[in-house]
Order: C-alpha cells, then sequence, then structure tokens
C-alpha cells in the first residue's frame, strides 16, 4: 500500500490492526531487508507521502519527511553552508528517516554522535495508528521519557516515522582527508583527527576546523597523500558509503570496545571505524565481537528482549509493524 | 506490614550502619535542591553494591513502600524529595570508580560517584602518562562538584560544555540498573552500539521512576592542546542573543556558550566566586573554543571577529590562565551567589530557539515584576537554555507561590515560542503539570504505558513527571 499523507497512512496502519495484516514500512528501501528477517504481508510504501524539507537558517534545525532521499537534504543544506554531520554506509541510496529509524552511523559518529544522538524531534504513527510527536526541535529537551530515542534504531518496529527534526551543523573553515596505512588505535587516538576509516588496508583520518588546526594536525600525521575541500568529500563519501562491499550477499557488523576489535579478516573487504570499535565485514566470518548479520537477514542476538517486548506491546499490541524483527 | 517490619529487614540487607530511620536522621532528606518542595522519608537507606540495591527495591516493592533514589540530592525539580514518604534509597556508599579505561577511552562507576571526581582522577592520570594530552568527562551540569552520576543519569543532566559534546545520554555507553520488583540489570557496556531498542536513552532522563541507576559506563573524552576563553560584553541583551546565533553559524565549534545578565554578574561579583567580570554590562557572553595552540588561537580570533561585527561592546580573549579559571568558576557558582542578591529563588529551566532569545527574557522580566520579584538570568546560550532564577524572600507571605506562578508562566511560554518546558534539571514534581502543555493524551498515554511496563505498582519516585 501506498498511502497520499499522514492521516492516510494512520488509517491504514489502524486498518492493518483490524485486519491482522503485518506490514514492513520502506521508503528508499536500502536497508529493508538487511538485519533481522521480517515476516510482513504487504509492503508500507512511504514514497507518496508528501515531501517537506526546510531549514530553520538561526537555529540550525532541519525539518524533513522521513522519505527525503539523505543526498538530496545534504546538497539542500551545503547550498546554505550546513550539513548534517552522518556519514553512514550507503548514504546515497537512503532516505533520512530510514538513516534514523535504523540508527545506521558512519565515523563521523566518533565527534558528532548518532543520527539517535542528532535528533531532536519526531513525528510517528504507532502501531495501534496513532499520529505522535516526540521532543522538541531545540538543542536540549528533558520534558517527559525520551522516547523518540527510542523510536530512533527501531527498525521501523514501533512506528512508523514520518517527519524527523534534526540538528544541522554550519560547515567548517577547512576539510581535508589524510590518505596513510593503517596505523595502532593509540596512534591515531594522539592525531586527534575528527573521524577516522580504515578501508580495505587504507586509512582514511578526516580532519576539520579553522585552516591552522587542519595543517597543525595534518604535519603530525605525515600522510602519502592529503585532499582538501570538495574532493576530500567525495572521497570520504566513497569510503563512508561502501557501496561496492554492501553488494556482497554476505554483510557483518562486528562492534566490540574499539581497543578489542578484532582485526579484519584476511582478504576480505571491509570498513572499520577504528576510534567507534565497529567494522563491516563482506562475505567473512568474523570473531571475538558481538556480530550483527546484516545481509542476509537473520536474527540478531540482543539482551534484554524482555524490556524491549514490553515496549513493542505498547506500541504495537497488534504485531503489524516490521513482526519478527525486534525483539 | 509495617515501616518497623520493613526497617528490620532492610537492616538484614545493609547492615544496622546503612539505615536512618528516627525523626531527626530523616529531616535531613525532606529537600533537595529545590527549595520549594519538601516531603519527609519514613527511612533512608544505603546499599553499598547494585544486588544491596536490588534486595532494598525488591523489600519496599514487597511492603508497597514508595522507593525514591537519591545521590547528593542537588536536583532542581523537586526529583530527590519523597513527596509521598516511604523509602529513600541513597547512593552515597556506592561511591567508587571502578575501572579508567584509557585504551577504550571510557570509566565504569557507581551511581554515587561525584561526576568532578573522574575528572579529578583523569586529570592525575594525565601526569602518568604525558605523552597523551589527558581526558576528561564532558557532561558537567553546574552542581558537577556535588552532584552524583547517578543523579546525573536520572535527570539526563546537560551543563557548559554540551553545545559541543552532548548531555549525559551521549555519554553513555552502558548501565547497571535495579529495576521492579528488585532486579539487577545490565544494558550495554563498552561496546559502542547495542543494538535493539535504545534502553540507556530510556531510562536516563526518566528521573528514577523506571529504574535505579547503580553503576554506568560512562565515554571520556580526549584533551586538545589548547583551551581558550572570549570574553564579551553587551549594552543589550537582544544582541547578545543575536551575537550567539552568529557564532555558530560561522562554522565555528565552541565548547561552551554561555551568558549571564546584569543581576547575575552583580549576584557572582558580590560572592566569593568574583571573578571582575564588568558589573555595568547588561550581558556577558563566554565562549570558550579548544584545538593545537594555532587551531584554538585563530578560532578564537575569528569568534572575536564575529562578535565584535554582531555588536559587542567589548571583546577579549583572556589570556591569564587564573583569570580564565575565576571566569569560569564565577559562571558555574552562579545558582549559589544568588543570595547576594536575594534570600531564596525559583530557578526555572526553558529551552527556546535561540532568535527568540529576548523575547523570552521580556516575558521573565514581566512575569517576575507583575509579582514584585526580580529575575536574575544565566544561560546555555549555545542551547538556548534559559535559566531565570526568580527571587523571593520566604519569609515574607505569599512570595514564594507567586515566584512559583510566574516560573510557570515563564515555561509556557517558553512551549509557545517552540521550545521546551525543561532543557536539563527534569520534569520532577514542581513540573509536572506542565508536560501537558508539550504532549497531548496520545504521547502522554504511551508514557504512562512504559511506567506501567517497568513499575506496575508505581512505586518508583511517585508523584513525579506526571500531570
Amino acid at each position: 500500500m501506498r498511502p497520499r499523507s499522514v492521516e492516510e497512512l494512520a488509517a491504514a496502519v489502524a486498518d492493518a490492526g483490524r485486519r491482522g495484516a503485518r506490514l514492513l514500512p520502506v521508503c528508499m528501501g536500502s536497508k529493508a531487508f538487511m538485519g533481522p528477517p521480517v515476516e510482513y504481508d504487504e509492503l508500507l510504501e512511504l514514497t507518496s507521502l508528501p515531501r517537506e524539507l526546510e531549514v530553520d537558517d538561526e537555529e540550525f534545525v532541519l525539518r524533513a519527511s522521513a522519505c527525503t532521499p539523505a543526498a538530496e537534504v545534504q546538497e539542500y543544506l551545503t547550498k546554505r553552508d550546513k550539513r548534517l554531520a552522518l556519514d553512514p554506509p550507503l548514504f546515497e541510496k537512503s532516505s533520512v528517516g530510514g538513516i534514523v529509524s535504523t540508527n545506521f552511523y558512519g565515523p563521523l559518529a566518533y565527534r558528532y554522535m548518532t543520527p539517535r544522538d542528532q535528533l531532536l524531534s519526531v513525528r510517528a504513527v504507532t502501531g495501534e495508528g496513532k499520529t505522535v510527536k516526540f521532543g522538541a526541535p531545540v538543542m536540549k529537551d528533558v520534558a517527559g521519557y525520551n522516547l523518540k530515542r527510542v523510536l530512533a534504531g527501531s527498525w521501523g518496529t514501533l512506528a512508523v516515522i514520518t517527519e524527523v527534526y534534526m540538528r544541522v551543523y554550519a560547515l567548517p573553515d577547512t576539510v581535508a582527508v589524510a590518505v596513510t596505512t593503517p596505523r595502532p588505535l593509540g596512534e591515531v587516538r594522539r592525531l586527534l583527527p575528527t573521524a577516522a576509516a580504515e578501508r580495505n588496508g587504507v586509512l582514511y583520518l578526516r580532519f576539520e576546523g579553522v585552516k591552522s588546526e587542519v595543517e597543525y594536525r595534518l604535519g603530525k600525521t605525515k600522510p602519502a597523500e592529503v585532499y582538501y575541500g570538495a574532493e576530500a568529500e567525495r572521497m570520504w563519501r566513497s569510503v563512508t558509503s561502501a557501496e561496492d562491499l554492501f553488494s556482497h550477499e554476505v554483510v557483518l557488523k562486528a562492534v566490540a570496545p574499539p581497543a578489542q576489535l578484532p582485526p579484519p579478516p584476511r582478504g576480505a573487504q571491509y570498513l572499520r571505524y577504528p576510534l567507534l570499535g565497529v567494522m563491516f565485514v563482506a562475505g567473512a566470518s568474523v570473531e571475538g565481537a558481538a556480530v550483527y548479520q546484516l545481509k542476509p537477514p537473520a536474527k540478531w542476538a540482543l539482551e534484554n528482549t524482555d524490556l524491549m517486548a514490553r515496549l513493542k506491546k505498547i506500541f504495537d499490541p497488534r504485531n503489524v509493524l516490521s513482526p519478527g524483527r525486534f525483539p | 506490614m509495617s515501616i518497623k517490619s520493613f526497617v528490620k529487614k532492610v537492616k538484614e540487607v545493609v547492615g544496622e550502619e546503612g539505615v536512618l530511620h528516627k525523626e531527626a536522621d530523616v529531616l535531613v532528606y525532606e529537600q533537595d535542591g529545590t527549595l520549594a518542595v519538601r516531603g519527609r522519608a519514613d527511612v533512608v537507606v544505603f546499599p553499598r553494591d547494585a544486588e544491596e540495591m536490588a534486595k532494598v527495591v525488591a523489600l519496599a516493592y514487597d511492603y508497597g513502600v514508595p522507593i525514591v533514589g537519591r545521590g547528593s540530592g542537588t536536583s532542581l525539580s523537586g526529583g530527590a524529595v519523597p513527596v509521598k514518604g516511604g523509602v529513600v534509597v541513597s547512593t552515597a556508599r556506592m561511591n567508587k570508580i571502578l575501572e579508567v579505561d584509557l585504551d577504550n577511552e571510557m570509566a565504569v562507576v557507581q551511581a554515587g560517584v561525584i561526576n568532578d571526581w573522574i575528572n579529578v582522577y583523569l586529570s592525575r592520570l594525565g601526569y602518568q602518562y604525558p605523552i597523551d594530552l589527558g581526558y576528561a568527562y564532558m557532561a558537567d551540569p553546574g552542581s558537577q562538584r556535588v552532584s552524583t552520576i547517578g543523579g546525573n543519569v536520572a535527570h539526563n543532566s546537560g551543563g557548559v560544555k554540551c553545545f559541543k559534546y552532548g548531555v549525559t545520554v551521549n555519554q553513555l555507553r552502558g548501565l547497571t540498573v535495579v529495576i521492579p520488583p528488585g532486579e539487577v540489570r545490565r544494558i550495554g557496556g563498552k561496546a559502542f552500539e547495542t543494538p535493539g531498542y535504545d534502553l540507556i536513552g530510556l531510562i536516563a532522563g526518566s528521573e528514577g521512576t523506571l529504574a535505579l541507576v547503580a553503576e554506568a559506563v560512562v565515554r571520556i573524552t580526549p584533551l586538545y592542546e589548547s583551551t581558550l576563553t572570549v570574553l564579551a560584553t553587551f549594552k543589550d541583551l537582544a544582541t547578545a542573543g543575536r551575537a550567539v546565533s552568529a557564532v555558530i553559524a560561522s562554522g565555528a565549534m565552541p565548547v561552551a556558550v554561555e551568558l549571564m545578565d546584569k543581576l547575575a554578574i552583580e549576584a557572582v561579583e558580590s560572592g566569593p566566586y568574583a571573578a571582575g567580570l564588568p558589573r555595568d554590562a547588561e550581558a556577558v557572553l563566554l565562549i570558550q573554543v579548544e584545538g593545537s595552540p594555532p587551531g584554538a588561537r585563530e578560532e578564537a580570533e575569528k569568534v572575536v571577529r564575529v562578535l565584535k561585527e554582531a555588536g559587542a561592546h567589548g571583546v577579549e580573549i583572556v589570556e591569564d590562565p587564573a583569570r580564565v579559571a575565576k571566569i569560569w568558576a564565577a559562571r558555574k557558582q552562579a545558582f549559589g551567589a544568588m543570595g547576594f542578591v536575594g534570600p531564596n529563588y525559583v530557578v526555572e529551566d526553558g529551552t527556546i530557539p535561540r532568535k527568540r532569545l529576548a523575547e523570552a527574557l521580556l516575558i521573565a522580566k514581566n512575569a517576575a515584576a507583575k509579582r514584585g520579584l526580580r529575575v536574575a538570568n544565566v544561560f546555555h546560550a549555545g542551547d538556548g537554555n534559559l535559566h531565570p532564577l526568580i527571587l523571593y524572600d520566604e519569609r515574607k507571605p505569599g512570595e514564594r507561590e507567586r515566584a512559583v506562578e510566574a516560573g510557570e508562566e515563564i515555561l509556557e511560554a517558553c512551549v509557545e515560542l517552540g521550545g521546551t518546558i525543561t532543557g536539563e534539571h527534569g520534569v520532577g514534581y514542581m513540573k509536572r503539570r506542565l508536560l501537558a502543555k508539550m504532549y497531548g493524551e496520545a504521547e502522554l498515554g504511551l508514557m504512562k504505558a512504559v511506567k506501567a511496563a517497568f513499575d506496575p505498582r508505581e512505586l518508583l519516585n511517585p508523584g513525579k513527571i506526571f500531570p
């Protein structure tokens, strides 16, 4: 089904509950068939919902309909000297709602944290077909339970996100990406990069800030190559989007405390965030970390699933939204 | 089942010395940092670890006794006040830093650890490992010298550095909590991510109504070589507000952006934390930047330029480290200094879009003035987080009530301006009626259902958050 308004969407979800139909909400679909498998009857396609995209120039708050392509948002913001500080895999194939819903993040999360942390407010339709809004479009809000954080990363199992308010940042004066051979974690730390990504045996260090700051860091790094500005951004996007890695049949995500993250499996394609302790691997297994299979879909081993089940029952008592995925 | 029998049983769990129940002893637990609300506990219990805490909760759940967690009692929303009596569970004996793991940039602490102890510990480590620049725990509420990590988590406390580094929830990697009916749960750990629903995000800021926090795994953050403070003065507050927006739009990434108005400056300058701030300024703006020595310098100079263009009266980079320390201490002690301009105060905590700052300040001033009261303002300006301090004298009948009323009027206005009733202090007891200004039936219904799913007997911090 393909609702054309939030009202239609709410009615469709409520109706599915009455009919006993199970739905899989999807915008651009880059991650719809990843992660824990979903048992569903119908796709709930959100791409025909009205689109809105605006930024408050003074507040640095973005308001975007969930299905707005992330790349479109970024382009819109760049023209206004702003940006979303997000660089998850498959960025160009993702909608902003999909990124929030899965809490997919990239190496920039070391400095700017994850989509869940940058989400200021969210509008959504619960599994009962109720329209709700959590949070406020300001930098800080602790009124009531922080349910916007619970919806972020819930992979469409609690509510259908229809609109997000995100914190955005001004473009830094200077951006540089240094290309070098992989270095030990302690050494990477002492270079104080804004973000670090390691891809198939090459380490990319990103530096942001005023020019002298970036030059100072580069002077300590002594990289083989350095890219600046638009060229740096292009390179960073291609490394972190990792589209070729995600085109493999089997993709795993390994998560561990950074110093305990196992080395990349020999010969395998990988993308690693050394400062965060996260690694995506194609077509090989990883030991010594918590491993979550993204492709093909497979159940994840989670803790505290009884507590998660209580939340699922509250938001989606009839088990309409993405059943089977969580908890 | 009487309180007497509860006391006897709880002593078996935590020992004779871990329980207070005489009137004179429990009296000091009837208030927290919120001067306008009181409640008498029947008994105060001091568990030593998560397991003892769970046994105390189990016993209280069994007896149907309300359970109120308490760290140092610095809550500014009545969060730690036992408004319905019952047992206060103090974390005063759960005060150990369990582990500092520099390799993973993490610290594991018990809930009763004072926020600033982590930094004191880390600054000592800096001398041991001079190759590193050192680390800090970045969520730094004004109360950080006394408030506990457990209380910070319960309120999802902010601070001055959250413009760059986020609030308490953004520092959390793992929590050990006690949930009804008395069970220890570990959520997350040292990994950056725990897939599934964000239970840490749910419990942080739930003000002790869903769980008691026993331990936390927090992120610690590497320091930069250089930190510089820019001090600017303004002839009017509206210009100061616009200058803040200009700095943020410039691409600078300040660590902290703090504003104080004239009355707040007068208060701090009259007290022991006087820092030589100009008393004739209508507003003082403090901005901290960091980076490499040349980088921080360039960024500070850029901020100076932007502030001048935005109409600052005077701007300087404060060079003397002793003066820098004094200035920030003055800001952090601003609430305490209010005694120099008025005997009591109600502090509010609304957040608004920054561009509505001038409007909000006028509303605050008028809300107080029409009740014969004065208001001093300190703000986390980068976050649009206002702290109007409404001064009153509790010896004068009716003044406290009028101050509370003025505060509520200001917070309602914050919501109308597109903001929130609380940015970092919590809803607690004081603002529970205002929550309905933020949320309708559907949202409140979900929140209440979450509460019921975690605490079916409604014994965890009853009388808080919900209208």
